[in-house]
Protein backbone atom coordinates (compact mmCIF):
# COMPACT_ATOMS: atom_id res chain seq x y z
CA UNK A 1 0.00 0.00 0.00
CA UNK A 2 2.90 2.31 0.85
CA UNK A 3 4.48 1.59 -2.52
CA UNK A 4 1.30 2.69 -4.25
CA UNK A 5 1.33 5.93 -2.30
CA UNK A 6 5.04 6.48 -3.01
CA UNK A 7 4.65 5.82 -6.75
CA UNK A 8 1.36 7.63 -7.32
CA UNK A 9 0.99 10.11 -4.48
CA UNK A 10 1.07 13.13 -6.71
CA UNK A 11 -1.62 11.71 -8.97
CA UNK A 12 -3.79 10.52 -6.08
CA UNK A 13 -3.28 13.36 -3.66
CA UNK A 14 -2.27 16.88 -4.62
CA UNK A 15 -1.29 16.68 -8.31
CA UNK A 16 0.75 19.41 -9.95
CA UNK A 17 -1.70 22.15 -8.97
CA UNK A 18 -1.40 25.08 -9.75
CA UNK A 19 1.16 24.23 -12.47
CA UNK A 20 -0.68 21.15 -13.73
CA UNK A 21 -3.72 18.95 -13.16
CA UNK A 22 -5.05 18.87 -9.63
CA UNK A 23 -4.75 15.58 -7.73
CA UNK A 24 -7.60 13.31 -6.67
CA UNK A 25 -7.65 14.09 -2.97
CA UNK A 26 -7.26 17.83 -3.54
CA UNK A 27 -10.18 17.87 -5.97
CA UNK A 28 -12.29 15.81 -3.59
CA UNK A 29 -11.61 18.37 -0.84
CA UNK A 30 -12.42 21.25 -3.19
CA UNK A 31 -15.73 19.61 -4.20
CA UNK A 32 -16.59 18.82 -0.58
CA UNK A 33 -15.81 22.30 0.73
CA UNK A 34 -17.67 24.05 -2.09
CA UNK A 35 -20.63 21.69 -1.79
CA UNK A 36 -20.85 22.26 1.96
CA UNK A 37 -20.50 26.02 1.58
CA UNK A 38 -23.27 26.25 -1.02
CA UNK A 39 -25.56 23.52 0.33
CA UNK A 40 -25.80 24.87 3.88
CA UNK A 41 -27.36 28.29 3.13
CA UNK A 42 -29.63 26.71 0.52
CA UNK A 43 -30.79 24.13 3.04
CA UNK A 44 -31.46 26.82 5.67
CA UNK A 45 -33.55 28.77 3.14
CA UNK A 46 -35.55 25.68 2.15
CA UNK A 47 -36.14 24.77 5.80
CA UNK A 48 -37.31 28.32 6.52
CA UNK A 49 -39.58 28.23 3.47
CA UNK A 50 -41.11 24.95 4.67
CA UNK A 51 -41.76 26.36 8.12
CA UNK A 52 -42.69 29.87 7.01
CA UNK A 53 -46.44 29.36 6.98
CA UNK A 54 -46.64 31.12 3.60
CA UNK A 55 -48.57 28.68 1.39
CA UNK A 56 -46.70 29.37 -1.84
CA UNK A 57 -43.24 29.02 -0.26
CA UNK A 58 -44.36 26.01 1.74
CA UNK A 59 -45.69 24.10 -1.25
CA UNK A 60 -42.75 24.96 -3.49
CA UNK A 61 -40.18 23.89 -0.91
CA UNK A 62 -42.15 20.79 0.05
CA UNK A 63 -42.48 19.79 -3.60
CA UNK A 64 -38.74 20.29 -4.08
CA UNK A 65 -37.90 18.09 -1.10
CA UNK A 66 -40.32 15.34 -2.14
CA UNK A 67 -39.09 15.24 -5.75
CA UNK A 68 -35.41 15.15 -4.79
CA UNK A 69 -36.02 12.59 -2.06
CA UNK A 70 -37.67 10.30 -4.59
CA UNK A 71 -34.61 10.06 -6.82
CA UNK A 72 -31.33 8.20 -6.32
CA UNK A 73 -28.43 10.65 -6.48
CA UNK A 74 -26.61 8.63 -9.15
CA UNK A 75 -29.66 8.79 -11.43
CA UNK A 76 -29.97 12.47 -10.65
CA UNK A 77 -26.30 13.11 -11.46
CA UNK A 78 -26.50 11.29 -14.79
CA UNK A 79 -29.74 13.09 -15.60
CA UNK A 80 -28.08 16.46 -14.94
CA UNK A 81 -24.99 15.37 -16.86
CA UNK A 82 -27.05 14.82 -20.00
CA UNK A 83 -29.66 17.53 -19.43
CA UNK A 84 -27.57 20.56 -18.50
CA UNK A 85 -25.65 20.76 -21.83
CA UNK A 86 -29.05 20.85 -23.59
CA UNK A 87 -30.42 23.60 -21.36
CA UNK A 88 -27.41 25.85 -21.02
CA UNK A 89 -26.00 27.99 -23.82
CA UNK A 90 -22.44 27.21 -22.69
CA UNK A 91 -20.61 23.96 -22.02
CA UNK A 92 -20.54 22.73 -18.45
CA UNK A 93 -17.72 20.68 -17.00
CA UNK A 94 -18.20 17.49 -14.97
CA UNK A 95 -16.97 19.46 -11.92
CA UNK A 96 -19.88 21.90 -12.04
CA UNK A 97 -22.32 19.13 -12.93
CA UNK A 98 -21.32 17.17 -9.83
CA UNK A 99 -21.40 20.28 -7.68
CA UNK A 100 -24.90 21.14 -8.92
CA UNK A 101 -26.08 17.57 -8.30
CA UNK A 102 -24.75 17.47 -4.75
CA UNK A 103 -26.04 20.92 -3.87
CA UNK A 104 -29.54 20.32 -5.26
CA UNK A 105 -29.74 16.84 -3.77
CA UNK A 106 -28.24 17.49 -0.35
CA UNK A 107 -30.03 20.82 0.14
CA UNK A 108 -33.25 18.82 0.29
CA UNK A 109 -31.93 16.35 2.85
CA UNK A 110 -30.09 18.90 4.97
CA UNK A 111 -33.15 21.16 4.95
CA UNK A 112 -35.17 18.37 6.54
CA UNK A 113 -32.61 18.06 9.34
CA UNK A 114 -32.75 21.82 9.93
CA UNK A 115 -36.55 21.86 9.70
CA UNK A 116 -36.67 19.26 12.47
CA UNK A 117 -34.57 21.60 14.61
CA UNK A 118 -36.83 24.57 13.89
CA UNK A 119 -40.04 22.66 14.54
CA UNK A 120 -38.56 21.07 17.65
CA UNK A 121 -38.20 24.44 19.38
CA UNK A 122 -40.89 25.17 21.97
CA UNK A 123 -43.47 27.52 20.39
CA UNK A 124 -43.04 29.80 23.40
CA UNK A 125 -39.65 30.86 22.07
CA UNK A 126 -41.12 32.36 18.92
CA UNK A 127 -44.07 33.80 20.84
CA UNK A 128 -41.77 35.50 23.35
CA UNK A 129 -39.70 37.01 20.56
CA UNK A 130 -42.74 38.13 18.58
CA UNK A 131 -44.35 39.62 21.67
CA UNK A 132 -41.28 41.83 22.09
CA UNK A 133 -42.04 43.21 18.64
CA UNK A 134 -39.38 41.38 16.67
CA UNK A 135 -39.89 40.91 12.95
CA UNK A 136 -39.83 37.45 11.40
CA UNK A 137 -36.28 38.09 10.20
CA UNK A 138 -34.92 39.04 13.63
CA UNK A 139 -36.78 36.18 15.31
CA UNK A 140 -35.28 33.77 12.80
CA UNK A 141 -31.75 35.13 12.98
CA UNK A 142 -31.46 35.81 16.70
CA UNK A 143 -33.78 33.31 18.35
CA UNK A 144 -34.77 30.41 16.10
CA UNK A 145 -31.68 29.53 14.07
CA UNK A 146 -29.07 29.81 16.86
CA UNK A 147 -31.05 27.28 18.88
CA UNK A 148 -32.33 25.07 16.06
CA UNK A 149 -28.97 24.67 14.32
CA UNK A 150 -27.24 23.85 17.58
CA UNK A 151 -29.88 21.28 18.46
CA UNK A 152 -29.42 19.44 15.17
CA UNK A 153 -25.65 19.76 14.90
CA UNK A 154 -25.14 15.95 14.91
CA UNK A 155 -27.64 15.60 12.04
CA UNK A 156 -25.93 18.39 10.11
CA UNK A 157 -22.56 16.69 10.61
CA UNK A 158 -24.07 13.46 9.33
CA UNK A 159 -25.17 15.17 6.11
CA UNK A 160 -21.76 16.83 5.76
CA UNK A 161 -19.98 13.48 5.84
CA UNK A 162 -22.47 12.12 3.29
CA UNK A 163 -21.67 15.09 1.03
CA UNK A 164 -17.95 14.28 1.22
CA UNK A 165 -18.57 10.66 0.34
CA UNK A 166 -20.96 11.57 -2.47
CA UNK A 167 -18.15 13.49 -4.17
CA UNK A 168 -16.89 10.03 -5.19
CA UNK A 169 -19.79 9.87 -7.67
CA UNK A 170 -17.75 12.22 -9.83
CA UNK A 171 -15.92 9.10 -11.01
CA UNK A 172 -18.94 8.05 -13.13
CA UNK A 173 -18.81 11.28 -15.13
CA UNK A 174 -15.00 11.15 -15.54
CA UNK A 175 -14.22 13.80 -12.97
CA UNK A 176 -10.68 13.20 -11.72
CA UNK A 177 -11.49 13.23 -8.01
CA UNK A 178 -10.04 10.70 -5.58
CA UNK A 179 -12.10 7.64 -6.54
CA UNK A 180 -11.66 8.28 -10.27
CA UNK A 181 -7.90 8.68 -9.84
CA UNK A 182 -7.80 5.49 -7.80
CA UNK A 183 -9.59 3.67 -10.61
CA UNK A 184 -6.99 5.05 -13.02
CA UNK A 185 -4.14 3.77 -10.82
CA UNK A 186 -5.97 0.46 -10.49
CA UNK A 187 -6.24 0.04 -14.24
CA UNK A 188 -2.54 0.89 -14.53
CA UNK A 189 -1.36 -1.54 -11.85
CA UNK A 190 -4.04 -4.18 -12.64
CA UNK A 191 -3.30 -6.55 -9.70
CA UNK A 192 -3.45 -4.14 -6.74
CA UNK A 193 -7.19 -3.38 -6.68
CA UNK A 194 -7.80 -4.36 -3.07
CA UNK A 195 -4.84 -2.34 -1.78
CA UNK A 196 -5.80 0.71 -3.82
CA UNK A 197 -9.40 0.73 -2.67
CA UNK A 198 -8.37 0.04 0.94
CA UNK A 199 -6.12 3.07 0.70
CA UNK A 200 -8.93 5.18 -0.74
CA UNK A 201 -11.31 3.99 2.00
CA UNK A 202 -8.71 4.99 4.58
CA UNK A 203 -8.41 8.48 3.07
CA UNK A 204 -12.21 9.00 3.04
CA UNK A 205 -12.39 7.74 6.60
CA UNK A 206 -9.69 10.15 7.73
CA UNK A 207 -11.43 13.12 6.11
CA UNK A 208 -14.82 12.25 7.58
CA UNK A 209 -13.35 11.40 10.98
CA UNK A 210 -11.47 14.72 11.06
CA UNK A 211 -14.67 16.55 10.22
CA UNK A 212 -16.56 14.65 12.94
CA UNK A 213 -13.80 15.55 15.39
CA UNK A 214 -13.90 19.21 14.41
CA UNK A 215 -17.68 19.40 14.71
CA UNK A 216 -17.58 17.58 18.06
CA UNK A 217 -15.09 20.18 19.31
CA UNK A 218 -17.33 22.94 17.99
CA UNK A 219 -20.32 21.36 19.74
CA UNK A 220 -18.38 21.19 23.02
CA UNK A 221 -17.24 24.80 22.68
CA UNK A 222 -20.81 25.98 22.09
CA UNK A 223 -22.06 23.84 24.96
CA UNK A 224 -19.42 25.34 27.27
CA UNK A 225 -20.27 28.81 26.06
CA UNK A 226 -23.93 28.09 26.74
CA UNK A 227 -23.19 26.78 30.21
CA UNK A 228 -25.12 28.22 33.08
CA UNK A 229 -22.65 30.95 34.00
CA UNK A 230 -20.52 33.06 31.76
CA UNK A 231 -17.61 34.98 33.12
CA UNK A 232 -15.44 37.67 31.64
CA UNK A 233 -16.11 40.71 29.56
CA UNK A 234 -17.16 38.90 26.38
CA UNK A 235 -20.40 37.50 27.70
CA UNK A 236 -22.49 40.38 26.44
CA UNK A 237 -23.02 40.54 22.77
CA UNK A 238 -25.09 37.56 21.69
CA UNK A 239 -28.12 39.83 21.63
CA UNK B 1 -63.65 55.32 24.88
CA UNK B 2 -60.88 57.89 24.64
CA UNK B 3 -59.47 57.19 28.13
CA UNK B 4 -59.58 53.44 27.70
CA UNK B 5 -56.23 51.73 27.19
CA UNK B 6 -57.83 48.53 25.94
CA UNK B 7 -61.33 47.92 24.62
CA UNK B 8 -62.71 44.46 23.95
CA UNK B 9 -65.68 44.70 21.64
CA UNK B 10 -67.69 41.51 21.02
CA UNK B 11 -64.47 39.47 20.88
CA UNK B 12 -64.96 35.95 19.60
CA UNK B 13 -62.39 33.20 19.46
CA UNK B 14 -62.86 29.50 18.76
CA UNK B 15 -60.38 26.65 18.66
CA UNK B 16 -62.16 24.08 16.50
CA UNK B 17 -65.45 23.33 18.25
CA UNK B 18 -64.32 24.93 21.49
CA UNK B 19 -65.43 28.50 22.11
CA UNK B 20 -62.73 30.30 24.07
CA UNK B 21 -64.29 33.77 23.89
CA UNK B 22 -67.98 34.22 23.23
CA UNK B 23 -68.50 37.85 22.28
CA UNK B 24 -66.49 39.30 25.16
CA UNK B 25 -66.92 43.04 25.71
CA UNK B 26 -65.21 45.15 28.36
CA UNK B 27 -62.77 48.00 28.66
CA UNK B 28 -59.63 48.63 30.64
CA UNK B 29 -58.88 52.19 31.69
CA UNK B 30 -55.47 53.79 31.43
CA UNK B 31 -53.20 52.68 34.31
CA UNK B 32 -55.91 50.33 35.53
CA UNK B 33 -54.85 46.99 36.99
CA UNK B 34 -57.12 44.11 36.05
CA UNK B 35 -56.83 40.63 37.46
CA UNK B 36 -58.46 37.87 35.41
CA UNK B 37 -59.48 34.67 37.06
CA UNK B 38 -61.78 31.79 36.36
CA UNK B 39 -61.69 28.05 35.82
CA UNK B 40 -59.42 26.41 33.25
CA UNK B 41 -60.66 26.93 29.70
CA UNK B 42 -62.63 30.03 30.64
CA UNK B 43 -60.75 32.13 28.06
CA UNK B 44 -58.57 34.25 30.38
CA UNK B 45 -55.26 33.54 28.67
CA UNK B 46 -56.81 33.75 25.23
CA UNK B 47 -58.23 37.14 26.11
CA UNK B 48 -54.89 38.66 27.13
CA UNK B 49 -53.24 37.10 24.08
CA UNK B 50 -55.67 38.94 21.81
CA UNK B 51 -54.34 42.27 23.10
CA UNK B 52 -50.99 41.95 21.35
CA UNK B 53 -52.41 39.82 18.53
CA UNK B 54 -50.84 36.55 19.62
CA UNK B 55 -54.33 35.25 18.88
CA UNK B 56 -56.36 36.26 15.85
CA UNK B 57 -60.08 36.80 16.26
CA UNK B 58 -63.04 35.19 14.56
CA UNK B 59 -65.24 38.13 15.42
CA UNK B 60 -65.29 41.47 17.19
CA UNK B 61 -62.30 43.70 17.73
CA UNK B 62 -59.70 44.69 20.26
CA UNK B 63 -58.68 48.33 20.48
CA UNK B 64 -55.39 49.33 22.10
CA UNK B 65 -55.19 53.08 22.71
CA UNK B 66 -58.05 53.40 20.25
CA UNK B 67 -56.33 51.42 17.52
CA UNK B 68 -57.85 48.17 16.23
CA UNK B 69 -55.02 45.65 16.58
CA UNK B 70 -56.32 43.58 13.67
CA UNK B 71 -56.29 46.48 11.20
CA UNK B 72 -54.04 45.79 8.24
CA UNK B 73 -52.58 49.27 8.57
CA UNK B 74 -51.34 48.50 12.08
CA UNK B 75 -47.71 47.42 12.23
CA UNK B 76 -48.04 44.57 14.68
CA UNK B 77 -44.32 44.60 15.54
CA UNK B 78 -44.51 48.26 16.58
CA UNK B 79 -47.76 47.62 18.46
CA UNK B 80 -46.16 44.78 20.42
CA UNK B 81 -43.20 46.92 21.47
CA UNK B 82 -45.59 48.97 23.61
CA UNK B 83 -47.16 45.88 25.20
CA UNK B 84 -45.05 43.79 27.51
CA UNK B 85 -45.99 40.13 27.87
CA UNK B 86 -44.86 37.79 30.64
CA UNK B 87 -45.56 34.11 30.11
CA UNK B 88 -46.32 31.37 32.60
CA UNK B 89 -43.31 29.35 31.44
CA UNK B 90 -41.01 32.42 31.29
CA UNK B 91 -39.92 31.64 27.70
CA UNK B 92 -36.47 33.10 28.17
CA UNK B 93 -34.06 32.51 25.29
CA UNK B 94 -31.84 29.72 26.63
CA UNK B 95 -28.86 30.53 24.40
CA UNK B 96 -28.62 34.04 25.83
CA UNK B 97 -27.52 35.18 29.27
CA UNK B 98 -29.98 37.06 31.50
CA UNK B 99 -28.53 40.41 30.45
CA UNK B 100 -28.74 39.50 26.77
CA UNK B 101 -32.32 38.34 27.20
CA UNK B 102 -33.17 41.78 28.54
CA UNK B 103 -31.00 43.69 26.07
CA UNK B 104 -32.03 41.91 22.89
CA UNK B 105 -35.02 44.18 22.31
CA UNK B 106 -33.02 47.31 23.05
CA UNK B 107 -30.28 46.26 20.65
CA UNK B 108 -32.25 44.75 17.80
CA UNK B 109 -35.48 46.73 17.91
CA UNK B 110 -34.50 50.12 19.25
CA UNK B 111 -31.02 50.02 17.70
CA UNK B 112 -29.28 51.06 20.89
CA UNK B 113 -25.49 50.78 21.07
CA UNK B 114 -24.16 47.73 22.86
CA UNK B 115 -22.88 49.58 25.95
CA UNK B 116 -26.02 51.62 26.44
CA UNK B 117 -28.24 48.55 26.03
CA UNK B 118 -26.06 46.64 28.51
CA UNK B 119 -26.30 49.46 31.07
CA UNK B 120 -30.08 49.63 30.75
CA UNK B 121 -30.44 45.86 30.91
CA UNK B 122 -28.28 45.76 34.02
CA UNK B 123 -30.37 48.49 35.64
CA UNK B 124 -33.54 46.52 34.90
CA UNK B 125 -32.01 43.35 36.32
CA UNK B 126 -31.00 45.32 39.43
CA UNK B 127 -34.61 46.45 39.73
CA UNK B 128 -35.78 42.83 39.87
CA UNK B 129 -32.92 41.94 42.23
CA UNK B 130 -30.80 39.99 39.78
CA UNK B 131 -27.84 42.25 39.05
CA UNK B 132 -25.39 39.69 40.42
CA UNK B 133 -26.79 36.99 38.17
CA UNK B 134 -26.85 39.08 35.00
CA UNK B 135 -24.39 36.86 33.19
CA UNK B 136 -26.04 33.57 33.97
CA UNK B 137 -27.92 31.56 31.40
CA UNK B 138 -31.56 30.75 32.15
CA UNK B 139 -30.50 27.17 32.93
CA UNK B 140 -28.49 28.54 35.85
CA UNK B 141 -31.42 30.44 37.35
CA UNK B 142 -34.30 29.26 39.52
CA UNK B 143 -37.87 29.47 38.22
CA UNK B 144 -38.54 32.62 40.21
CA UNK B 145 -35.35 34.23 38.94
CA UNK B 146 -36.22 33.30 35.36
CA UNK B 147 -39.63 34.91 35.78
CA UNK B 148 -37.99 38.04 37.16
CA UNK B 149 -35.69 38.18 34.12
CA UNK B 150 -38.78 37.75 31.92
CA UNK B 151 -40.38 40.74 33.68
CA UNK B 152 -37.20 42.79 33.17
CA UNK B 153 -37.21 41.77 29.50
CA UNK B 154 -40.81 42.91 29.13
CA UNK B 155 -40.03 46.21 30.87
CA UNK B 156 -37.02 46.90 28.66
CA UNK B 157 -39.21 48.16 25.84
CA UNK B 158 -40.86 50.66 28.22
CA UNK B 159 -44.37 49.33 27.57
CA UNK B 160 -47.49 51.24 28.53
CA UNK B 161 -49.40 47.98 28.89
CA UNK B 162 -48.17 44.86 30.68
CA UNK B 163 -49.81 41.48 30.26
CA UNK B 164 -49.13 38.59 32.62
CA UNK B 165 -50.29 35.07 31.90
CA UNK B 166 -50.25 33.15 35.18
CA UNK B 167 -46.85 34.55 36.20
CA UNK B 168 -46.65 32.74 39.54
CA UNK B 169 -48.46 29.48 38.88
CA UNK B 170 -45.34 27.53 37.88
CA UNK B 171 -43.46 28.67 40.99
CA UNK B 172 -43.22 27.40 44.53
CA UNK B 173 -44.64 29.70 47.26
CA UNK B 174 -41.32 31.37 48.07
CA UNK B 175 -40.46 32.10 44.44
CA UNK B 176 -44.05 33.17 43.77
CA UNK B 177 -43.70 35.65 46.63
CA UNK B 178 -40.60 37.20 45.04
CA UNK B 179 -42.38 37.60 41.70
CA UNK B 180 -45.58 38.82 43.35
CA UNK B 181 -43.79 41.67 45.11
CA UNK B 182 -42.24 42.83 41.83
CA UNK B 183 -45.56 42.72 40.00
CA UNK B 184 -47.25 44.58 42.87
CA UNK B 185 -44.58 47.29 42.68
CA UNK B 186 -45.23 47.67 38.96
CA UNK B 187 -48.91 48.24 39.69
CA UNK B 188 -47.90 51.42 41.54
CA UNK B 189 -46.50 52.87 38.34
CA UNK B 190 -48.22 54.46 35.37
CA UNK B 191 -48.93 51.25 33.60
CA UNK B 192 -52.00 49.39 32.46
CA UNK B 193 -51.81 45.81 33.68
CA UNK B 194 -53.84 42.73 32.86
CA UNK B 195 -52.83 39.70 34.85
CA UNK B 196 -54.25 36.20 34.59
CA UNK B 197 -53.83 34.51 37.94
CA UNK B 198 -55.49 32.37 40.57
CA UNK B 199 -53.30 34.04 43.16
CA UNK B 200 -55.85 35.95 45.24
CA UNK B 201 -53.02 37.43 47.30
CA UNK B 202 -51.76 39.11 44.16
CA UNK B 203 -55.29 40.13 43.21
CA UNK B 204 -56.09 41.81 46.52
CA UNK B 205 -52.71 43.53 46.73
CA UNK B 206 -52.77 45.22 43.36
CA UNK B 207 -56.04 44.90 41.45
CA UNK B 208 -58.33 47.78 40.68
CA UNK B 209 -60.83 45.27 39.38
CA UNK B 210 -61.07 41.51 39.22
CA UNK B 211 -62.74 39.92 36.22
CA UNK B 212 -64.19 36.48 36.63
CA UNK B 213 -64.57 34.63 33.34
CA UNK B 214 -66.41 31.42 32.59
CA UNK B 215 -67.19 29.89 29.20
CA UNK B 216 -65.48 32.76 27.41
CA UNK B 217 -67.75 35.38 28.93
CA UNK B 218 -67.46 37.85 31.80
CA UNK B 219 -69.43 36.64 34.80
CA UNK B 220 -68.35 39.23 37.36
CA UNK B 221 -66.31 42.40 37.43
CA UNK B 222 -65.66 43.85 40.87
CA UNK B 223 -63.10 45.54 43.07
CA UNK B 224 -60.78 42.96 44.64
CA UNK B 225 -62.22 43.41 48.14
CA UNK B 226 -65.78 43.05 46.80
CA UNK B 227 -64.85 40.12 44.61
CA UNK B 228 -63.83 37.82 47.43
CA UNK B 229 -67.16 38.60 49.13
CA UNK B 230 -69.16 38.11 45.95
CA UNK B 231 -72.53 36.41 46.31
CA UNK B 232 -72.48 35.10 42.74
CA UNK B 233 -72.71 31.29 43.12
CA UNK B 234 -70.25 30.64 40.27
CA UNK B 235 -67.72 32.98 41.83
CA UNK B 236 -68.34 31.43 45.29
CA UNK B 237 -67.84 27.98 43.82
CA UNK B 238 -64.58 29.05 42.18
CA UNK B 239 -63.28 30.81 45.28
CA UNK B 240 -64.14 27.87 47.50
CA UNK B 241 -61.75 25.76 45.43
CA UNK B 242 -58.81 28.14 45.65
CA UNK B 243 -59.54 29.70 49.04
CA UNK B 244 -60.77 26.99 51.43
CA UNK B 245 -61.99 29.54 53.99
CA UNK B 246 -64.50 30.86 51.41
CA UNK B 247 -66.51 27.62 51.51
Amino acid sequence: MLTIVQDHWSFLLWGQFPDGPIGGLALTIVIAVMSLAITFPFAVCIALARTSGLPMLHWLSTGYVYVVRGLPILTFLLWLYFLLPLLLPFSITPFWTLLAAIVIYQSAYLSEVIRAGIEGLPPGQTEAARSLGMSWFIVTRKVVLPQALYDVLPGILNQFTIIIKESSLGSVIALNELTFQAAQVDSFLVTKSLSIYCLIALVYFMICFSLSYLVKNLENRIANKRGATLTGPDNFGFA
Amino acid sequence: MSDAAIVFDQVQKRFGDFTALAGFSERVGKNEVIILCGPSGSGKSTLVRTVNRLETLQGGRVLVHGQDVAEHTVNVDVLRRGIGFVFQQYNLFPHLSAIDNVAIGLRRLLGQPKDSAADQALALLARVGLKEKAHRRPSGLSGGEQQRVAIARALAMKPTILLFDEPTSALDPQMAGEVRSIISSLAEEDMTIMCVTHDMGLATSMADRVWFLEGGALVESAAASDFIRSENPRVRNFLSKILPHCR
